[in-house]
């Protein structure tokens, strides 16, 4: 219950919310703004290519639908909540390293019109994701 | 050792069906005694030397097998092939004209990084782990020590994660895939392969070309056996995999064991992997959007007055498909010639950037363009223009 109402006022109060896979999502009404991490952009090193999505795709919770290579790793990166991609950030066509520069704000990946507002609170708030990634 | 490990994989899925009619907290004490299971390393060699065949059944192994208390490293090699990295430009990387003339395959790997020539003289080691076991520092090491330690040669692994013959030439080069529950480093191991080939596989003659995707970072390269001509494929299989294996407690023993993908149970996944990677619409198709500006010039003599032209190519190029295709001329006039141009612009959108696909088109354009002397002997000469950008 008290994760609940944290993640419901995270939402209201437009905070960042994340995945365990290190993707975080911001809600502006019902279209979620994903990116990665600042700690999952430190992980992967010096991005120098991002895979996005088509706008259109439908993205599947917990499935990969973007891929970003970074010192010859290509990793996927998930989708932390259901729905149509309806904007993708084409900056990063020119400039993936916007993604370890401004990974909260210049080096988001794609927009997605939310279907199911529940996902959400699945999602950790800023303070529980920082204390997951203090353990690994 | 195949059945075991698909036996393993469906045990797993079994279990974790199992798993969710069981109380939470129950799941957790079995997973926390299972962690507690030290792992297990093993070795397979593919019999295969198809490298679509290698790949595929790499992505197989991938994508079945549960890392989590079990390495897998995977030995292979292939016939002459050139392999570029999930997000680079073929065109712009390596010699397709060369490799076609030359029956050399061609294909796209899911990992990062860059393009690499690969024949029976080179060994590919892929370490397949848990996300939290991946390393690739650890598993160059293990290749470095074990070579060093069956031949008196001098290898080191440098900051790009390559491994260097006497401080100067790229024996080895890394790339990895990675998702949020388990990854692979790969690595290849030139041992003895015909370095004139590679170097005339890797130099592409395209210019012009902008291009967005990972650009490779060419070395200068070396054999093992260069050092050491006792350096084969069964002893540098040997002593890789004795490295590897005897990480294994002491009463786990295991040898490597040799597989043909052709045959195992899993076989029919196998081919269907295999055939999106032969694809076209993966191979070329998956290049990052990139453009072409290229400008020529011809003397034309034995028409009234003698005439230079000259021609501005411009073409983007999405998906492998041509999206666009600009072509400027000057220094003749012709109302036919304008014409080809003209259709040719609409014809050549949405056609695959690929030479005999492009050369039926614009025969077929030529050919039913009304043109005559002068002007066909113009049009042939910007349809050549245009091929040589496709190699």
């Amino acid at each position: 219950m008290i994760n609940r109402s944290i993640s419901s006022t995270n939402r209201l109060l437009g905070a960042r919310v994340y995945a365990e896979s290190h993707e975080w999502v911001l809600m502006n009404e019902n279209t979620a703004t994903v990116g990665i991490s600042d700690h999952a952009q430190g992980m992967l090193g010096d991005v120098v290519f991002v895979d996005l999505p088509e706008v259109g795709d439908t993205a599947e919770a917990g499935n990969a639908c973007a891929t970003v290579e970074s010192v010859k790793a290509a990793s996927d990166i998930y989708a932390p909540v259901s729905g149509e991609i309806v904007e993708v950030n084409t900056a990063l066509e020119n400039e993936p390293s916007l993604i370890n520069t401004s990974p909260l704000d210049n080096g988001w990946l794609f927009k997605v019109k939310v279907q199911d507002g529940e996902q959400l609170s699945e999602l950790k708030s800023e303070d529980q994701y920082l204390a997951t990634i203090e353990d690994e | 050792m195949m059945t075991s490990l698909m036996t393993q994989a469906r045990l797993l899925q079994k279990y974790s069906k199992c798993f969710r009619d069981i109380p939470q907290h129950y799941v957790r004490n079995v997973t926390r005694t299972l962690a507690t299971h030290s792992t297990t390393y093993k070795a397979l060699v593919s019999k295969s030397t198809n490298i679509h065949k290698n790949l595929a059944f790499e992505q197989y192994l991938y994508s079945t097998i549960d890392f989590h208390h079990t390495n897998l490293l995977f030995l292979w090699r292939n016939d002459p092939c050139v392999v570029i990295g999930r997000h680079q430009n073929p065109w712009v990387e390596c010699n397709i004209g060369f490799l076609q003339e030359h029956n050399i395959a061609l294909a796209r790997r899911h990992s990062g990084g860059g393009t690499v020539y690969h024949d029976n003289g080179n060994l590919n080691c892929t370490f397949f782990t848990a996300r939290n076991g991946y390393n690739r520092k650890r598993n160059l090491n293990l290749l470095v020590e074990a070579i060093t330690k069956s031949w008196d040669i001098d290898l080191t692994v440098n900051e790009r994660d390559d491994i260097i013959l006497d401080g100067l030439y790229k024996i080895s080069g890394t790339a990895a895939k990675l998702d949020k529950t388990k990854g692979y480093h790969h690595c290849t191991l030139l041992f003895n392969v015909q370095a004139d080939t590679l170097q005339e596989a890797l130099s592409a003659t395209h210019i012009g070309c902008k291009s967005k995707a990972t650009a490779s970072f060419p070395a200068r390269i070396a054999n093992l056996a260069d050092a050491d001509n006792t350096i084969t494929y069964e002893a540098l299989i040997a002593s890789v995999a004795e490295q590897f294996l005897a990480q294994n407690r002491e009463n786990q023993v295991y040898s490597a064991e040799w597989v043909d993908p052709g045959s195992i149970e899993g076989c029919k996944d196998i081919n269907k992997i295999q055939e999106d990677l032969q694809k076209w619409e993966w191979v070329f198709g998956k290049t990052p959007p990139f453009h072409i500006h290229r400008q020529f010039r011809k003397d034309f003599k034995g028409y009234s007055s003698h005439v230079q032209i000259h021609l501005d190519i411009k073409a983007e190029i999405v998906c492998g498909l041509v999206e666009k295709i600009q072509i400027n001329m000057k220094g003749f006039d012709s109302k036919n010639i304008e014409e080809f141009i003209r259709v040719l612009h609409q014809e050549c959108i949405g056609l695959q950037f690929r030479k005999h696909t492009l050369e039926y088109k614009l025969n077929e354009l030529l050919n039913t363009s009304h043109m005559y002397d002068a002007d066909m002997e113009i049009g042939n000469w910007i349809m050549s223009c245009i091929l040589d950008n496709v190699q």
